[in-house]
């Protein structure tokens, strides 16, 4: 809200003032103000818009502030003999409008506006219309509370009804557009047509013009959630709108009625019909208790009882019950944001100096614990980071034409229910679908760093989200992609990285080679008990070069809230081994196609509880080996807890286990 | 010819313990074994010796000899074993592998060890809410112009929930504020609490050098007896003091939140010029940093707790303003940035 600075002059005693210091009170104790050019521009938000939009309130404040004297219009206001209600009545059929006040005035002479009132409304942002509208203006800025005049001429049967919207009502506009009234709007009908856009906007048809001669003046309180919706519905936002929005004060539209048909009369004639039209009764005004110790406590101020009962009546508000240890408050008329003791805290505070406060460390304290999740994404992150990968944080959002590439992807990963979760009103087209999985952005962002390596790994921990059916999920994903000259050492290094993760995290999972869309190979990493940990694999070429990367890329991806749920924070520890071990190397030849985890499972199962490690060592084609067969050299160390083992021992343990081999997969020994 | 050979023998103990290295070593064998040597001279002088002596003095010889030699096998490898490695330390050698976090994730974990010393535990909450949890439960009631406040990044729900009417339907939308977790997070935690919420938030807001659609933002929430303004202005002036590692200043202006009353605007005294004015901070001597406030009594209610009762703080702090101030980082669009030579630089 903007205000000229000598506006302000006409509500206050104080002779001068100093702007400067006072925009310093303004910024520490009421909101954002600034000075500039004699024009005051104060940042008043929602909550104090009622009272603080307007001359008389905004004074009213100046002077809780900085005692500057405020002094209130004086309305001289003269009726006639005729009484309004011969004239024009008013039925409101709708509980949308909480109060309604009119006047009359007959005979007016409407004309231009004088050069200190056209000025006066273009500084606060309104087109110079005529006497009659600009005073409104005038009156709508001295007091908060928009009022409409209407030509009482044109109105037939001198009759107001305020009423609530039927379906399909249109009206012609002040700003002459056909307007389409949604249902359950508030309007001001005659018994034909709709008039007005209650609270928004007035009529073309009863528009004050410069042959009016009888006026009828509304002032209003409507409901403002009503206003909020109509408002937004026929996408009409006025000064008017933006006021009923943020509550009108009743009273100040009883005190801008009179005002302005004060004025109408001074300025432009006429005779002031005798009475009203009243509707809607005062609200009960609520009493607030105030506890002193509240105060205290709540600021961290020690202060008195008696400076507390000052401050609280700097705000208007009437004390009418004081004790020990509270008072009991009406707040003002004006100020509807009172209603609750901590807005009255808040007064205290604020008008005492927030300054004063000094900083201390005043409750009992509480010792810091860790979430969970965080933990793990902690030890996932320096993993993969101490393992060389470039951490990103990346945008949440992906492009709608990534999405459609993924679509069947998500689909083979999450399930056929799955899709992903679009943003209503994206900012770009760019950023419009939120992640429903985390290498997308990943290998877009290798993309960048191609040229300064070769051997790029990246990873990131952040959340995705989709829709499985009707419901959202939303989860903790952790990824890395590993781009490198020669495919093999790509695939090898993401797995070994797999491998070392789940081994740190002291979680044993099964890989089971699986088809993904996007993917040449890949395969999902389960649980013990089947729980989806994620998945491996080299993405396609014709994918990873949609992403403009000449090199092929290897991507994992982990689903932490499904890790967590296995995941133990707490750590065994294990005596270091007191007897020696016996390490023994066995090579076997067996089909190219086999995975070499057959061989291990068997070597785990036949070695007995003495097997302490099994580690593949060596892979070996061609040579001596046949076509279409490999070698496979296992590393297996034996360990007994209690004794030194003896070679014959171990020896008839592989006997055993070639035995095996040798019967359920044909493998030759070497 | 004895006395010779005795002569012999001091002389080797004489040169022995003076040569230095290979080279005189050399020079050593020649002299003593050379063809022209002391030994093949003394043998030649012993060829018309008699039977007899060449009997006693041959004997005596052939341990002179060995003497010579095994002092020449010895000091061979004694100076064998002083030849050194060679390596040119003005080499770059073979840099290992390394990576890198990124700058924001760096700063997150600083920032919660810092609330962490404070006694704050830190929570992570979801990114994609309902619109209850990010407006209705925090005292913004539909239709209410507080709304105005925040522009919402809204999740479309087309087909979704098809049987539901539009008042039924759950709607969900990209959290604008951490404070969408506060009243879950009591609800899960009970009081006394002393939380901080660190996060990713959404706002439908055009981008610039100083404005992004996706920011991280830390909510802090306390509800414990005593935690009053005075305690907030401690915690924030503590936090931005450990963060920025120098001797700052918190100011607090009123300020409107409808989830606090009193509502307060946090201003942190300008790290650049420490209050005289510069271009950072406007000429004001002050950075707005945050708002804050105590929390309001509808929220505590939403949240099951006595608001008779329990009384405490909240603050929703942004990190990535925090995160330009402290390297002197003008675009925030950078914090998003996956360039090596960006994410490298900060450790």
């Amino acid at each position: 809200m903007i205000f000229r600075t000598e506006d302000i002059k006409n509500y206050i005693t104080a002779k001068s003032i100093n702007w400067d210091k006072t925009v310093e009170q303004l910024n520490a104790k009421l909101f954002e103000t600034t000075y500039n050019n004699n024009m005051l521009e104060v940042d008043v938000l929602p909550n104090r818009y009622s009272d603080l939009s307007s001359l008389v309130g905004f004074s009213r404040e100046l002077h809780a502030v900085c005692g500057c004297g405020f002094k209130e219009p004086k309305i001289k206001l003269k009726e006639s003999r005729k009484l309004l209600e011969n004239f024009m009545s008013v039925s409101v059929k709708t509980p949308l409008c909480k109060q309604y006040f009119g006047r009359m005035v007959f005979g007016v002479k409407n004309k231009q506006s004088p050069k200190w009132l056209a000025e006066f409304v273009r500084a606060y942002g309104f087109n110079s219309v005529n006497l009659i509208v600009d005073l409104s203006n005038f009156v709508m800025i001295e007091y908060g509370a928009p009022l409409h005049v209407f030509d009482a001429d044109t109105i037939p049967g001198k009759k107001i009804i305020v009423r609530e919207a039927e379906s399909d009502e249109s009206f012609r506009s002040l700003s002459d557009k056909n307007i389409l009234v949604s249902k359950g709007a508030v309007v001001i009908a005659d018994e034909t047509e709709v008039l007005a856009l209650a609270g928004i906007q007035g009529g073309w048809k009863s528009q004050t013009t410069l042959k009016t001669k009888n006026i009828f003046i509304e002032a209003a309180v409507f409901d403002p959630t009503s206003i909020y919706r109509t408002s937004r519905a026929v996408k009409l936002q006025t000064d008017s709108s933006y006021r009923f929005e943020r509550k009108v004060v009743r009273e100040n539209a009883i005190f801008a009625l009179d005002r302005l048909t004060a004025l109408i009369q001074e300025h432009a004639g006429g005779e002031i019909a005798r009475g009203k039209v009243e509707h809607g009764k005062e609200q009960l005004k609520k009493l607030v208790t105030v506890l002193f110790e509240k105060v205290r406590s709540y600021s961290g101020i020690n202060i008195s009882a008696q400076e507390i009962e000052n401050l609280i009546l700097k705000t208007g508000s009437t004390i009418i019950k004081k004790t020990k240890i509270a008072l009991t408050v009406v707040p003002p008329a004006f100020r509807l944001d009172l209603a609750i003791p901590e807005d009255f805290i808040e007064e205290v505070v604020r008008l005492y100096g927030l300054s004063h406060i000094t900083s201390v460390f005043s409750s009992k304290g509480m010792i810091a614990r860790e979430d969970e999740m965080f933990a793990l994404q902690d030890i996932v992150r320096s993993l993969l980071v101490q393992s060389g990968c470039f951490e990103f944080v990346g945008y949440s959002f992906i492009a709608d034409t990534e999405e459609k590439i993924l679509q069947k992807t998500i689909q083979d990963l999450y399930g056929k229910d799955t899709e992903a979760i679009y943003a209503l009103n994206p900012m770009s087209q760019l950023h419009s679908v939120y992640r429903s999985l985390l290498f997308p952005t990943l290998v877009k962002n290798l993309k960048e760093n191609a040229v300064l390596a070769k051997d790029l790994r990246v990873c990131e921990i952040g959340n995705i989200g989709v829709y499985k059916g009707n419901n959202i999920i939303e989860a903790s994903h952790a990824a890395y992609a590993i781009s490198m000259p020669r495919v093999q050492d790509a695939l090898l290094e993401g797995k070994g990285l797999a491998r070392l993760l789940f081994e740190r995290l002291g979680i044993s999972v099964h890989i089971k080679n699986s088809d993904i869309a996007g993917f040449e190979i890949a395969a999902k990493m389960y649980g013990e008990e089947n729980q989806d940990f994620g998945y491996i694999g080299l993405l396609e070429k014709e994918l990873s070069s949609s992403y403009d990367i000449d090199q092929r890329v290897v991507v994992a991806e982990f689903d932490l809230n499904e890790i967590l749920k296995v995941f133990t924070f707490d750590v065994v520890f294990q005596a270091i081994p007191e007897f020696p071990a016996i390490v023994r190397d066995v090579s076997y030849v067996v089909q190219e196609t086999m995975p070499v985890n057959y061989i291990e499972q068997e070597l785990r199962h036949g070695g007995t509880e003495l097997l302490e490690r099994v580690e593949l060592v060596d892979v070996y084609q061609g040579g001596e080996i046949e076509k279409d067969k490999k070698s496979i050299t296992f590393r297996l160390v034996f360990r007994a807890k209690d004794r030194s083992l003896k070679d014959t021992e171990i020896n008839s343990i592989l006997q055993g286990i070639n035995k095996e081999l040798i019967s359920r997969y044909n493998v030759v020994l070497r | 010819m004895r006395d010779q050979l005795e002569g012999i023998l001091r002389e080797l103990y004489e040169v022995r313990d003076r040569i230095k290295n290979a080279d005189e070593l050399e020079t050593f064998r020649v002299k003593f074994l050379g063809r022209k040597g002391i030994l093949r001279e003394f043998a030649q002088s012993f060829k018309d010796a008699t039977e007899e002596e060449k009997r006693t003095i041959g004997n005596h010889f052939n341990k002179v000899k060995q003497e010579v030699e095994d002092t020449l096998a010895d000091l061979t490898e004694k100076f064998k074993k002083r030849e050194r490695v060679r390596f040119d330390f003005t080499y770059p050698g073979k840099t290992p592998l390394v990576g890198y976090r990124h700058l924001m994730s760096l700063e997150l974990e600083r920032v919660k060890d810092i609330f962490a010393s404070l006694g704050f535990s830190s929570y992570g909450g979801y990114e994609i809410v309902t619109e209850y949890e990010n407006f209705d439960s925090l005292n913004i009631p539909k239709n209410h112009p507080a709304r105005d406040m925040w522009d919402t990044l809204w999740i479309d729900q087309k087909e979704k929930g098809e049987d539901q009417t539009e008042t039924e339907k759950t709607k969900y939308l990209f959290r604008t504020h951490t404070s969408a977790y506060q009243v879950k997070l009591l609800k899960e935690q009970g009081v006394p609490l002393r939380a901080i919420i660190p996060g990713k938030v959404f706002r439908h807001e055009a981008t610039d050098r100083t404005h992004d659609f996706e920011f991280h933002q830390i909510e802090g929430l306390v509800i414990d007896e005593g935690a009053n303004i005075a305690e907030l202005k401690y915690v924030l002036e503590s936090f931005y003091r450990a963060y920025f590692g120098k001797d700052l200043k918190i100011r607090l202006r009123p300020g409107y939140f409808p989830f606090v009353e009193p509502g307060l605007e946090v201003d942190l005294g300008c790290i650049f010029c420490k209050g005289k004015g510069c271009l950072t901070c406007k000429k004001t001597g002050f950075i707005e940093v945050a708002g804050a406030g105590m929390v309001h009594p509808s929220v505590l209610q939403e949240s099951g707790i006595d608001p008779d009762s329990h009384y405490g703080y909240a603050f929703g702090l942004g990190l990535g303003r925090a995160v330009m101030l402290k390297y002197g980082i003008s675009d925030i669009r950078l914090l998003h940035s996956a360039d090596f030579r960006f994410i490298e630089q900060f450790r």
